[in-house]
């Protein structure tokens, strides 16, 4: 396989993910509080540290490294983010 | 007369310019007291500016674990056999630009004869493990160096060595205080034969769909490298994934689809895998050997308030097939009567079933703090190949979290070729 196959294959791939999720915005995920979606998607590969350990702009940091590792989209990231910069 | 009005003149000249003249000395020393002032500030905003984090930011955390091991057959074989210390840094130099590193110190007790290797690494067909016995040694190692750029809500390209995708134990668990046993499942694992981090780029992200959940990683990476026993005849049939310095032209292709389908993101299901069409070096009889990988993995949680706690189900199964190729016996081999060329069906199977569960709902701290889990293991090798390995493994454990990042695990993994004890203590930092 030619590398300029892979990569139209991935185009042609991430263009359909683009399109179909541009369509249906996520009001689900809209609609549930970052504490929520912390208490549900932190929770999943591991246990889920204290909001007091970091800093504002370290958890800006570690949540966008769990955004990363844990495909989550920006929606869930920023909510996520906005509540450990409450409570910590 | 005359002299009453100079008088007054003169007097209203002395009243008019006297404050006129003190109002003056006031200024210029208001004046220079402001001049003071704003140097003040002009050093103090340089002291301020100094100290400012400003839009880049910087943040070091990582792991790291001691592990003891005692082999429940040899009472001799006992000792600290792993320390690792893993320090990772996450850089943000603007809002969509991240880079994310890993390093791995590890040191490993010497081995004693026969040994198969321990916690770091899932064994099973890697490396020197079944060699007569060796000295401890030190192990430097890049976990992972990634350029990532956060290109909009659902997709996130990554550009360097990332952890790769293919089930989960090697992306997702692989760190001491996250993975509830202190070994790694057999074939998983930092430098075990599935692979765990790999050369490349690659687009992730996830979606909503309506109340699931889906994600997506694709990549194309240098691809595994197979040993055609050239370097190393005890290794012919196996590849390698730790692989910077390309044996042709041939990219790998790989990628994992996830789904959550319930509503609160308790359940995954995915499927992995990774094509490569060649894998031999250039030029070489190898060259056309192909290799393709299969994984499918789940994680499921239940938060139950009847059982008082948390109940964890986490699994991975994985299938390397890399295509059949006539391999040369050595010398020493060929004048015992063997053939000079010989093949097998090369195909190798690794996959766990974990289960743990926390009281974490109990009202007692001590209780609260436990966690009890089981794995079941299996790992196999090529039968007829030189590297032929096979193992499963009932492994359980009990632990005790003294945080949420750190704790002490006691376990005890029952295999066919090995019983052995361990404790380790496991830190996230
Ligand atoms: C897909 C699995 C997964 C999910 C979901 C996840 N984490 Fe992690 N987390 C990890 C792994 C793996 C590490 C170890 C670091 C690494 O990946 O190298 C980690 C590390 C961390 C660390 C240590 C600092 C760091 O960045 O390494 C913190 C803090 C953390 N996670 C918090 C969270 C929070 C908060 C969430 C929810 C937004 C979350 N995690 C969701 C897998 C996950």
């Amino acid at each position: 396989m030619k590398l300029s196959r892979i990569i139209i294959a991935i185009a042609f791939i991430g263009y359909i993910i683009f399109s179909v999720t541009s369509c249906k915005s996520s009001e689900f995920i809209t609609s549930k509080s970052g504490a929520q979606l912390w208490g549900e998607n932190c929770v999943r590969c591991h246990n889920i540290p204290s909001p007091n350990i970091y800093s504002d702009k370290q958890w800006e940091l570690a949540v966008s490294h769990m955004r990363l590792r844990g495909n989550l989209t920006k929606v869930e990231t920023d909510k996520i983010t906005e509540f450990l910069q409450a409570a910590n | 007369m005359k002299h009453k009005y100079t008088f007054i003149i003169a007097l209203l000249a002395v009243a008019g310019f006297v404050p006129l003249e003190v109002h003056a000395q006031d200024q210029s020393e208001v004046n220079e007291e402001i001049e003071k002032l704003k140097e003040e500030i002009k050093e103090q905003n340089k002291k301020i500016n100094a100290n400012k984090p400003g839009k880049s930011t910087f943040l070091l955390t990582g792991f790291s674990n001691l592990t003891y091991h005692q082999n429940l057959e040899d009472t001799d074989d006992s000792k600290f056999a792993h320390a690792g210390f893993s320090p990772i840094t996450i850089w943000r130099p603007s809002e969509r630009l991240m880079l994310e590193t890993e390093l791995h110190i590890e040191m490993e007790g010497g081995v004693h004869g026969g040994e198969t290797g321990d916690g770091h690494d899932g064994h099973g067909g890697h490396g020197s493990e079944n060699e007569g016995g060796h000295e401890g040694s030190t192990f430097i190692d890049l976990g992972y160096a990634n350029m990532v750029y956060f290109l909009n809500d659902y997709m996130t390209i990554t550009a360097g060595k990332f952890l790769t995708p293919i089930g989960n134990f090697n992306e997702r668990f692989h760190p001491s205080w996250i993975n509830p046993l202190p070994t790694s499942p057999l074939g998983m694992g930092h430098g075990s034969p599935l692979p765990a981090a790999e050369l490349g780029i690659q687009i992730r992200g996830g979606l909503q769909t309506g109340i699931s959940k889906l994600n997506y990683a694709l990549y194309v990476s240098n691809g595994p490298v197979l040993e055609d026993g050239r370097g190393d005849p005890e290794r012919a049939g196996s590849v390698v994934y730790s692989n910077f310095s390309d044996n042709n032209k041939n990219k790998a292709l790989g990628g994992r689809l996830g789904w959550l389908p319930i509503h609160n993101s308790a359940l995954e299901i995915a499927i992995s895998g990774q094509w490569a069409k060649n894998v031999g070096d250039e030029g070489s009889a190898y060259e056309k050997v192909g290799s393709q990988l299969v994984a499918g993995d789940i994680s499921y949680m239940i938060n139950s308030t009847a059982l008082k706690g948390v109940i964890r189900i986490v699994g991975q199964y994985s299938k390397l097939m890399v295509d059949d190729a006539q391999y040369k016996n050595d010398s020493t081999d060929i004048a015992n009567g063997d053939s000079e060329f010989y093949t097998f069906d090369n195909t190798s199977t690794f996959y766990y079933g974990l289960i743990s569960y926390r009281p974490s709902k109990s009202g007692k701290k001590f209780i609260k703090n436990l966690e009890l889990a089981y794995r079941y293991d299996f790992g196999q090798t090529p039968s007829d190949s030189k590297w032929e390995f096979a193992d499963a493994r009932s492994t359980f454990g009990l632990n005790y979290w003294l945080q949420a990042r750190s704790v002490i695990k006691l376990a005890v993994s029952i295999g066919e070729l090995s019983n052995i004890m361990y404790l380790q203590w496991a830190l996230g930092f």
